[in-house]
């Protein structure tokens, strides 16, 4: 047998530096220009099964014809689902618990992730209409919306 | 349109920059340990050797993987052994524990340690491969501040000899 000795393992801290960048492409810009400028929502509509969906895309999930039309969604949305999460890694940008609800905006086909806030957990209810609280700095991304709060 | 001049964008084109910096920790449970301890503390390489079949291996492991069963014992290596394949690296790429483009021209090789069979992957010393070939001796070169990472050894350097006993 191999002679093993438990004082041996110890742990070494590591870093992994990945510089992302994602280019968003000339369809989506318009839609994330109209959100950062305009602080409007705006989804693809598919010409052929007029389905709408967020985040925009230039070509049909479904059915997989090219998109060009952008319509104006929500801004206020429905609550499909949500969970709580409960633990904290160094990446995030919330401390916990924080809520990731899915919520589908008016006008949509499809939902949209984000965070829900301004409401405890347990008084969360399928089907509750929640509506956006921008972030007052912009840069044309998800987090131009900070979260979604429940509509009084 | 010439190269020259100026083009202004006709749309405003987003990119979204996020440098992802994530902390991470390796548990090296006792084997690796040993392994890592041995680089950092001793300048040593421990491996395993496999008693059924005489394998070699290198980081070591208690169970032989051609024979699946755990009948490994320990075994040092040398620091020095010869090259057998290699390759001068010439176009840049991120270096993803820096998050910055690694310098080029460089070469890793596949280096087979004296004392066994194993192989170590690493970066050689010799950037021209004209003088690179199967069978090259080179020897580690260590850090002198080392910290349990294969990085303890910095390159190997390439010798002037050749291996009696490499076998292409």
């Amino acid at each position: 047998m191999l002679e093993i000795k438990n004082e041996w393992a110890f742990s070494i801290p590591g870093k992994l530096e990945i510089p992302y960048r994602y280019f968003a492409g000339a369809f989506q810009s318009k839609a994330l220009v109209a959100l950062r400028d305009k602080k409007k929502i705006m989804g693809s509509r598919c010409p052929k099964c007029r389905k709408v969906f967020f985040p925009p895309r230039s070509n049909c999930e479904v059915c997989l014809s090219k998109i060009s039309d952008l319509v104006e969604i929500g801004p206020e949305g429905t609550l499909i689902s949500w969970t709580v999460v409960n633990y904290r890694e160094p990446i995030h940008t919330r401390r916990k618990p924080y809520i990731l609800g899915l919520i589908k905006p008016d006008g949509a086909d499809s939902a949209m992730l984000h965070f829900i806030a301004g409401i405890e957990p347990e008084k969360l209810k399928q089907g509750m209409r929640l509506k956006p609280v921008f972030s007052r700095k912009r840069a044309g991304q998800i987090l131009d919306i900070k979260h979604f709060k429940p509509v009084i | 349109m010439t190269m020259t001049e100026e083009t202004k964008p006709t749309q405003d084109l987003i990119e979204i920059r996020i440098p992802l910096s994530l902390p991470c920790r390796f548990d090296t449970g006792p084997i690796m340990g040993r392994f890592l301890k041995g680089l950092r503390d001793e300048k040593r390489i421990w491996a395993t050797y496999c008693k059924s079949c005489g394998r070699t291996m290198l980081p070591p492991q208690s169970v032989c993987a051609i024979c699946n069963i755990e009948a490994a014992e320990w075994i040092e290596l040398a620091d020095e052994g010869y090259l057998t394949t290699f390759d001068v690296i010439m176009i840049p790429t991120i270096n993803p524990l820096t998050g910055q483009m690694r310098k080029v021209p460089y070469s890793v090789g596949r280096i087979v340690l004296d004392g066994g069979d194993a192989m170590i992957w690493h970066f050689l010393d010799e950037t021209d491969p004209a003088k690179l070939g199967y069978g090259k001796r080179c020897k580690a070169v260590w850090e002198e501040v080392r910290t349990g990472r294969i990085t303890d050894i910095r390159y190997f350097h390439m010798l002037d000899e050749w291996d009696k006993n490499a076998r292409p």
